[in-house]
């Protein structure tokens, strides 16, 4: 069955990669996918980003995800085609392969009345040893806001400490029946449904910090989050790990598909050790293609989680 | 001199001091560090039963923390072992950059039961651990001492009475001078006020404050009940439900200190914050009626609506061990 999900209440409006130049001097657009944001695609084809400059550049030099709760300001460059597109906030991740700054991953949204759903960050505390909120995006979730400020969570405790001390990604489906989701209650009362946490990885294994994006099956951050891990011999990367609230039968490949280096997306992105963006599924392995189609996504998108020299984990999005 | 080195006295200087160093500022930041805290009992049937399993927390000095948690979640297992009383399993406890190896005066702990012993007045109580402490000292020195706590806590004038003489309020307040006069590095506060009625437990939730004001000592609380660790505490700890427990989340409290309970009352955050740690308490009391969950959850059936009081428990914190 799929949920029918308007274009209307889709949450992701534009997913965009962006890369180092050839001379490292700027970051410019190497993969991307817009839904119905046809002014900043048009913008953002023309546009390269210097250190410290827009949300790719602020991104790149505070080496931690950046979350932007008003496209419209004028401190995100793009700030005209974003207000024509109705794009209304924004996280940047950076990703790291070492100490090298590979892409900057950016997810934008349009919110509506409709749509619950959070962009957290959260920042490593050295002295205290624990993660702390950083900047954060929180749509019709007032209340799991203002407590969120308050919180911490010490190494291994939630989610967010879990991700830190397993460092690698993590999806929860039902949030509100989590144990291992602390903020549970909130997350039952304004109706968030799913999240996936993902470390930012730097110089091979220091986490900095910690990604969560949390959503409902009603306005969904994408209609499949998938994570594959590599096997035991790290021949192949199989998918271990999926909430699908567009595509259940997506779910339902978890431990029985898998896919060596340079097949389909997942393949292209352990290959290539950097994020990609595609449209259609055609290069995909099946059952995912077939399935994939049958559910009327249209891209997907790859984010690698690279340590100690390797891909250990590979988040995709389709929708 | 008493004690060349208490904590308020170091801390005074040292934020005068120009020349603080990054180190000394590092040490003052994390001045108690619990690391992996774990402690396992012996299972015949099978393996260990861990009762609190990788709790990790470091307090600022002088801060006051809360841990609150369900009955038998651990809360006073933990306590215990940072109070030397309880052998570690596994992890550590760093106090001022010392390991913790067993029971010693830079602690000090006020159980729920002040225990006083019968045949000494209220400062005779006091003086046992005086004597013991301070013994490079004068006899009149420590006499002073001991009256100087009593009459901080209110009992001035009741330091020739002996225990039975007492209400319970008044013994509980020999037993926080007691404590207190030892000038420890960490003060370890279990259930204080469990058997007090709510007048006598709000006047000693201010008599403590207003001690820890004074002496700025580094302050654990594990208490059950919620209202009492918003206005006590600079921060919350929240512990899982066992087995196994540890932090689930710490709440930051936004509250300045000196505390004013009719501030704290009125301030728009309270309740949110109140609201914080029942929900939190409420989603680990589910947890306990809950079997084992697969890593990924499974659809569950909604839970029925479920009464919360604050204080959530009354029976005793000792933690239940199922061997």
């Amino acid at each position: 069955m799929k949920v029918a999900t308007s274009n209307s209440s889709k949450l992701l409006r534009a997913v965009e990669v962006w890369s180092p130049t050839a001379d490292g001097l700027q970051l410019e657009r190497t993969s991307s996918f817009y839904a119905g944001a046809d002014a900043f695609e048009a913008v953002s084809e023309k546009t390269k980003f210097h250190r410290g400059n827009g949300l790719p550049g602020l991104v790149w030099e505070a080496g931690i995800p950046v979350v932007f709760n008003d496209l419209a300001s004028t401190d995100f460059v793009r700030h005209e085609a974003a207000r024509e597109d109705e794009l209304s906030a924004g996280i940047g991740v950076p990703v790291f392969d070492g100490p090298d700054l590979v892409a900057v991953l950016l997810f934008l949204c349009h919110t509506s009345e409709i749509c619950a759903a959070a962009f957290e960050s959260w920042i490593i505390e050295e002295t205290r040893n624990e993660l702390m909120p950083g900047t954060g995006f929180y749509s019709n979730l007032d209340r799991f806001r203002r407590m969120t400020q308050y919180l911490r969570f010490p190494y291994g405790a939630g989610l967010p400490g879990d991700v830190w001390q397993t460092r690698m990604p993590r999806i929860i489906n039902r949030l509100a029946n989590s144990t291992d989701f602390l903020r549970a209650s909130g997350a039952d009362a304004e109706g968030l449904d799913f999240g996936l946490a993902v470390p930012v990885v730097r110089d091979h294994d220091e986490i900095q910090s910690v990604v969560l994006l949390l959503s409902s099956d009603r306005s969904p951050i994408s209609q499949v989050i998938q994570i594959w891990t590599p096997n035991e011999d790290r021949s192949t990367f199989e998918l271990t790990s999926c909430v699908a609230p567009g595509a259940p039968s997506m779910a339902g490949l978890c431990h029985k598909i898998s896919c060596e280096k340079g097949e389909g997306l997942v393949g292209t992105v352990w290959q290539n050790r950097c994020p990609r963006i595609r449209t259609g599924f055609e290069s995909e392995p099946q059952p995912v293609a077939e399935r994939a189609i049958h559910a009327g996504l249209t891209w997907s998108a790859g984010w690698p989680i690279i340590a100690h020299g390797d891909v250990q984990a590979v988040c995709v999005f389709m929708d | 001199m008493i004690n060349a080195a208490s904590p308020a006295e170091l801390t005074e200087s040292e934020l005068a001091s120009p020349v603080v160093t990054s180190s000394q500022i590092r040490a003052e930041r994390r001045y108690v560090e619990i690391f992996n805290l774990t402690k396992a009992y012996p299972n015949p049937y099978g393996e260990d039963v861990k009762v609190v399993d990788g709790f990790n927390l470091i307090l600022k000095r002088g801060e006051v923390v809360s841990v609150i948690g369900h009955s038998g979640c651990g809360k006073s297992t933990v306590l215990t072992m940072v109070a030397g009383l309880n052998p570690i399993s596994l992890g550590g406890i760093v106090l001022d950059g010392k390991e913790i190896d067993g029971p010693g005066p830079d602690r000090a702990v006020v159980f729920q039961t002040p225990c006083l012993l019968p045949w000494l007045t209220a400062l005779g109580n006091v003086k046992l651990g005086v004597d013991r402490v301070y013994p490079h000292i004068s006899r009149n020195e420590r006499q002073q001492i001991c009256e100087y706590y009593l009459s901080i806590v209110g009992l001035a004038d009741s330091m020739s009475k002996y225990p039975r003489e007492m209400s319970g309020g008044m013994q509980q307040r020999v037993g926080i001078a007691r404590a207190i006069a030892l000038k420890p590095r960490m003060l370890l506060l279990d259930e204080p006020f469990g058997r007090l009625d709510s007048l006598t437990r709000m006047d000693l939730q201010d008599v403590i404050l207003d001690v820890l004001n004074r002496e700025q000592i580094t302050t654990m609380v594990v208490t059950h009940d919620v209202d009492e660790a918003i206005y006590m505490s600079d921060r919350v700890c929240m512990m899982t439900t066992g087995p196994a427990a540890r932090v689930g989340q710490v709440l930051e409290l936004p509250f300045d200190r000196p505390r004013n309970r009719a501030d704290v009352l009125e301030d728009p955050e309270y309740y949110e914050l109140r609201g914080c740690l029942l929900s939190f308490l409420e989603s680990q009391d589910n947890r306990m009626e809950q079997p084992e969950e697969p890593h990924e959850a499974q659809p569950l059936e909604p839970h029925g609506e479920q009464e919360i009081s604050d204080t959530l428990r009354d029976d005793e914190v000792t933690e239940s061990v199922i061997v």
